[in-house]
């Protein structure tokens, strides 16, 4: 089985307390996971581990088959990572909405007409070509959400992280992230508590316990709706 | 840095060039002349709508040039006192009105654009985004304060309040630089920072600026102090 993420027995400590130990999991390419637990279990920490913000202190981490000991490490492959941080507000690196967006792509070295080209059609996809010329500071916290989003696809990375995407968005705007998350044809490991939201995204999902990751449950590919939307436009959840 | 503007008649090299410039020669005259309030006369008129605004800043900023000149007048070296005062008050209104509409986006492109080693434009960027980052918390802090009936007294609560305030602050500093740093990496940050807009180039009232900026610091008539 190909895989995008393979890990062998992590643990992490916090403070001198182990959060958890003996972690094991396979990402396959184009899988969708959704880890859960309490809160304060390590699911962020595993989230950076992965994303190669945090150095792994036991086991090992491979990401398309190469081997990840040190950050260093993860340079070479920082094109194929994109992270979603759970506050909006801490991913922006520029104050208007362009330029944030493409603010990786030009990191990368990609001309300018080129990566004004790909976020006015990322602009488009997501449905926020109103914002492009808006500050990021001004927008609501849903919008905030799809202009980081925004900011991590561009790139076209092959693996998703996302860090709690639902946070402060109304039902309609989690029904659009939805949307766009079923349509992205990449691997993607959500770290959430809404139940509602991940069940309609992921493939499997995986429970966090201080003696490791525990797949809980696994769902049909073919996710069923948990979110139903009015004639009217209202959207509500079951 | 209002975060509400980003587009100023003053492009942002402009105004890191005549700040350093305007900045350097008074800070070492001994003798001020009218013309040197020139180009504050033509700033004061460009940004006329935000004026008080930034007179409001350099009230606050005066707070600190008053224990310098304060010390100076309890030596009885009055001459040198007012000197300090005026010309610290003629840079500062100087720089507020050139950077008051600029974010620290805009001037990281500029100091690219005027070939500062990017060492310097990283350590610039990361610094006013910090600031930028924990005025908001303290702003933040400060609506929870009044949210939750805190109002200032002279008793035991409202110093140990204001304590943990501080304490707090300074952990929320720490924790949103962390932040920032982890967006600087996945976001590939190399030490330059982009723009899909070509929003600086120079235009009249550039020259305008640098023709009075210059003409006022080599004019020496009408002396003022």
């Amino acid at each position: 089985m190909s895989c995008s993420v393979t890990i062998k027995n992590i643990s992490t400590t916090r403070e001198g307390v182990r959060l958890y130990e003996h972690v094991m999991l396979d990402v396959s390419h184009k899988e969708k996971i959704a880890i859960i637990g309490p809160n304060g279990c390590g699911k962020t920490t595993l989230l950076e581990i992965i994303a190669g913000l945090r150095s792994l202190e036991e086991g090992t981490l491979e990401l398309f088959h190469q081997p990840m000991q040190h950050v260093d490490d993860f340079k070479a492959m920082r094109h194929l990572i994109g992270y979603l941080f759970q506050d909006s507000d801490n991913q922006f690196l520029a104050p208007i909405v362009e330029d944030d967006v493409a603010f990786s792509l030009l990191a990368g070295g990609t001309s300018k007409e080129e990566a004004r080209l790909k976020t006015a059609m990322i602009l488009e996809d997501l449905g926020i070509s109103h914002l492009a010329k808006k500050i990021v500071y001004h927008l609501s916290g849903g919008e905030k959400k799809l202009v980081a989003l925004a900011g991590v696809l561009i790139t076209e990375p092959k693996l998703m992280l996302l860090d709690e995407p639902t946070n402060g968005l109304d039902v309609s705007m989690q029904v659009r992230l939805v949307e766009i998350l079923a349509k992205i044809d990449k691997s993607i490991i959500i770290v959430s508590h809404h139940q509602e939201f991940i069940e309609s995204v992921v493939d499997k999902i995986y429970t966090l316990t201080p003696h490791g990751l525990v797949c809980t449950r696994t769902l049909n590919t073919h996710h069923e709706p948990h979110y139903h939307t009015h004639s009217d436009g209202t959207c509500h959840t079951h | 840095m209002d975060k509400t503007k980003t587009h100023s008649p003053i492009a942002p090299t402009t105004a890191l060039v005549l700040a350093l410039i305007y900045s350097t020669v008074i800070a070492m005259q001994t003798h001020l002349y009218l013309p040197m309030l020139f180009p504050l006369l033509f700033l004061g008129w460009l940004c006329r709508a935000h004026f008080v605004l930034i007179l409001k800043r350099l009230i606050v900023l005066n707070a600190l040039i008053a224990i310098v000149t304060l010390s100076l007048l309890l030596q009885k070296n009055y001459e040198l006192a007012l000197l300090i005062g005026v010309r610290s008050n003629l840079i500062l209104l100087f720089i507020l009105m050139l950077f008051h509409d600029k974010d620290e986006f805009s001037i990281a492109i500029a100091m690219q654009k005027l070939h500062v080693p990017h060492k310097l434009t990283s350590i610039f960027f990361f610094t006013a985004k910090s600031i930028f980052l924990i005025k908001r918390e303290f702003s933040l802090f400060k609506n929870t304060l009044h949210v939750r009936g805190f109002s200032p007294k002279t008793n035991s609560l409202t110093y140990k309040t204001m304590a943990g305030f501080v304490g707090l602050l300074f952990i929320k500093a720490l924790q949103r630089s962390i932040f920032l740093q982890k967006a600087l990496r996945l976001r590939r940050f190399c030490g330059e920072v982009y723009t899909l807009n070509s929003t600086h180039t120079v235009g009249t009232y550039d020259s305008i600026l640098y023709g009075i900026t210059f003409l006022s610091l080599l004019w020496r008539q009408g002396f003022l102090l």
